[in-house]
């Protein structure tokens, strides 16, 4: 069995669409036949499950469950290849974090075992032959995010070309630095049209001194992505879903 | 190319060639012209020749290729002014190469090579009718009349009815759009006009000699047809050559028509392409009533919005900067990295990942993480 690769998807403010992307590239990771599990360290806000069409009573056992001991890591995971709509070669595997906010009030309040989560993620991967895991986080730069970016292998920074997500962006690529995540590379999302890629890219490569691996720019088609469901899965032949293959490949490598 | 001494032996050749062909078309003259116009095809020999090989070549094919025919035909060398005619005829399309014209892509170098032949038949037979007034009695305005005229006409039917196709298969020509925008209207003239010359002879001889047969003498009626069908043929010609240059003047006009506002939009697209914006001036096309004018004004347009969306684009580079308070974000970063929570983090961070890697490479399948 390969290491898996685990791969940190984190934006320092919300909405930048962060959990789309991830569960796109996930489905698209799947689909070319990597064996990829989709975690939601979102503990305190969780929504990757959202875009698979989960609600708050699909789930018996979530992540939460398993760090308080309630159950094995292999009861917390969903099968995902089921929910979408075309199909996948290899697996697709979710592990969901609770919607219940008694149980968010009360990870928050208690917080966790950090070796029993690594512990948890290390048999995820183990169990289900992960070639990828990938980590949806939470805004921000608060402990659990500082965990996944520690546990990461790689990090993908989204942001928007605004003020704000500069100046956030370089909170977290230092941050992370100091982590020692082996890879780190950057995402425009939501970038306006009248930027040209090419300056805009140079300009945030030239600022960071890390590779920016695609530019999403906002249009009527991303907010058809935001409305739910797998973009990629629902319009394969789309230039948006050949943009974020071209994404997946490159983080997945 | 080809050697000088393959041109000069190529000359000779034609020479002799036209010398035959005027041998072989001696009698081939139109019926009831008296033996005055002659079809010969063969002048092209002597008017190609001088365009594509150059104007002396051209002189020697028509000049030493008549006085070969001549004596072939048995009439010694009596004609020779004519001679000198049928070189300078050769002569004058090779002149053209003066102007850069050695072939006939466009429709200006067409009717340049039409006025040479033209031109070339006037003086070449004009001075050749001159040199033998000098020896015969018959007077210059008689000759004119009954030769002069009637030759030019049956030598220009001929050259322009077979130039434009030699030329094609001699690959001298190109089937550009003016070339086969003009050479549409010429053929379709020359197949007018012909056989209404024809059909006019036609109708007279059949009114007159109806008319006329049995009431006068034969020798008479005979004379008289001769006349009128040279008269026919002279006229008609005549108009029939006018009508042909002149619709090779009226197709370079109307190309001009087309042509410049074209030229205008290109130079303007290519203006475009290589972003010189500012200098495109469309002006005279714009004002046309045609599709020309609208074309200009949608361009007009389009390079209004195109410099519009440039500006904006300018303006948004010089605008795209990654602005970060370094100072701030150092703060920021050092609030994080100065906790307990991370310095542990930070110290466990390595060895984290290889805690997970070596789990991960255990390959004991009864480890399932839950205990």
């Amino acid at each position: 069995m390969s290491e898996t690769q685990v791969i940190s998807i984190h934006s320092y403010r919300g909405g930048t669409g962060k959990s789309n992307i991830t569960a796109n590239l996930g489905a698209l990771m799947a689909e070319r036949g990597l064996n990829v599990g989709l975690t939601d360290m979102d503990i305190q806000s969780p929504g990757i499950h959202a875009m698979f069409g989960f609600d708050a009573s699909s789930f018996k056992h979530c992540l939460n469950d398993y760090l308080w001991s309630r159950c094995a890591i292999q009861e917390a995971v969903y099968d995902l290849s089921g929910r979408v709509e075309r199909p996948v070669k290899g697996r697709l595997m979710l592990l969901p974090s609770s919607i219940h906010p008694g149980d968010i009030a009360r990870i928050i309040h208690d917080g966790y075992d950090v070796d029993r989560l690594n512990d948890g993620l290390a048999s995820f991967a183990e169990r289900f032959e992960l070639d990828v895991l990938l980590v949806d986080t939470h805004p921000g730069l608060g402990e659990e995010t500082l965990l996944s970016i520690a546990l990461s292998d790689r990090l993908l920074v989204l942001l928007r070309p605004d003020r704000q997500d500069y100046q956030g962006t370089s909170v977290t690529l230092k941050v992370a630095a100091q982590l020692s995540v082996p890879k780190m590379s950057l995402c425009i999302n939501k970038a306006p049209a009248s930027l040209p890629e090419d300056s805009l890219r140079k300009k945030v490569e030239e600022a960071y001194g890390y590779p920016v691996d695609a530019v999403f720019y906002h249009s009527d088609d991303m907010m058809d992505l935001a409305s739910g469901g797998i973009f990629s899965q629902r319009f394969p032949e789309h230039e948006l879903t050949k943009q974020l293959a071209g994404l997946a490949e490159r983080i997945a490598s | 190319m080809i050697g000088t001494t393959k041109k000069f032996a190529l000359a000779l050749l034609l020479s002799a060639a036209y010398a035959g062909f005027n041998y072989l078309t001696l009698g081939l003259t139109l019926p009831g012209s008296a033996l005055v116009v002659s079809v010969r095809p063969q002048i092209v020999i002597p008017l190609l020749g001088g365009f594509l090989m150059g104007p002396l070549h051209g002189f020697a094919i028509g000049c030493v290729g008549n006085l070969l025919g001549d004596w072939l035909c048995g009439m010694g060398f009596v004609y020779w002014p004519f001679s000198i005619g049928n070189g300078l005829m050769g002569a004058l399309p090779g002149l053209l190469r003066g102007w850069g014209i050695r072939r006939v892509d466009s429709v200006q170098q067409f009717s340049m090579l039409l006025l040479a032949i033209v031109a070339g038949n006037i003086i070449g037979i004009g001075l050749g009718l001159i040199g033998y007034n000098l020896f015969c009695e018959d007077s210059l305005r008689q000759l004119t009349w009954l030769f002069f005229h009637p030759i030019i006409v049956a030598n220009l039917i001929v050259s322009f009815i077979l130039i434009p196709p030699l030329l094609f298969l001699f690959k001298k020509m190109s089937p550009t759009f003016d070339i086969r925008l003009s050479a549409s209207l010429y053929y379709l003239l020359i197949a007018v006009v012909l056989p209404l010359i024809y059909a006019l002879g036609w109708m007279d001889y059949v009114a007159v000699n109806g008319g006329l047969k049995g009431v006068m003498p034969a020798e008479n009626l005979r004379k008289l047809m001769d006349a009128l069908t040279l008269n026919v043929f002279r006229y008609g010609g005549t108009i029939g050559i006018v009508v042909i240059l002149a619709s090779v003047g009226l197709t370079f006009l109307l190309l001009q028509h087309l042509l410049r506002p074209t030229r205008a939009l290109i130079k303007a697209a290519r203006q475009l392409k290589d972003g010189e914006l500012d200098q495109i001036d469309l002006g005279p096309v714009r004002e046309r009533n045609d599709e020309f004018g609208k074309l200009a004004q949608v361009f007009d347009e389009a390079v209004r919005q195109v410099k519009e969306r440039e500006e904006h684009l300018k303006q948004a580079i010089q605008k795209l900067r990654v602005e970060i308070d370094r100072e701030q974000a150092a703060e920021q970063v050092s609030e994080i990295t100065e906790t307990d929570y991370f310095r542990s983090l930070s110290r466990r961070s390595r060895e984290l990942r290889t805690r997970r890697d070596k789990r991960g490479n255990e390959k004991d399948p009864n480890r399932h993480g839950s205990e």
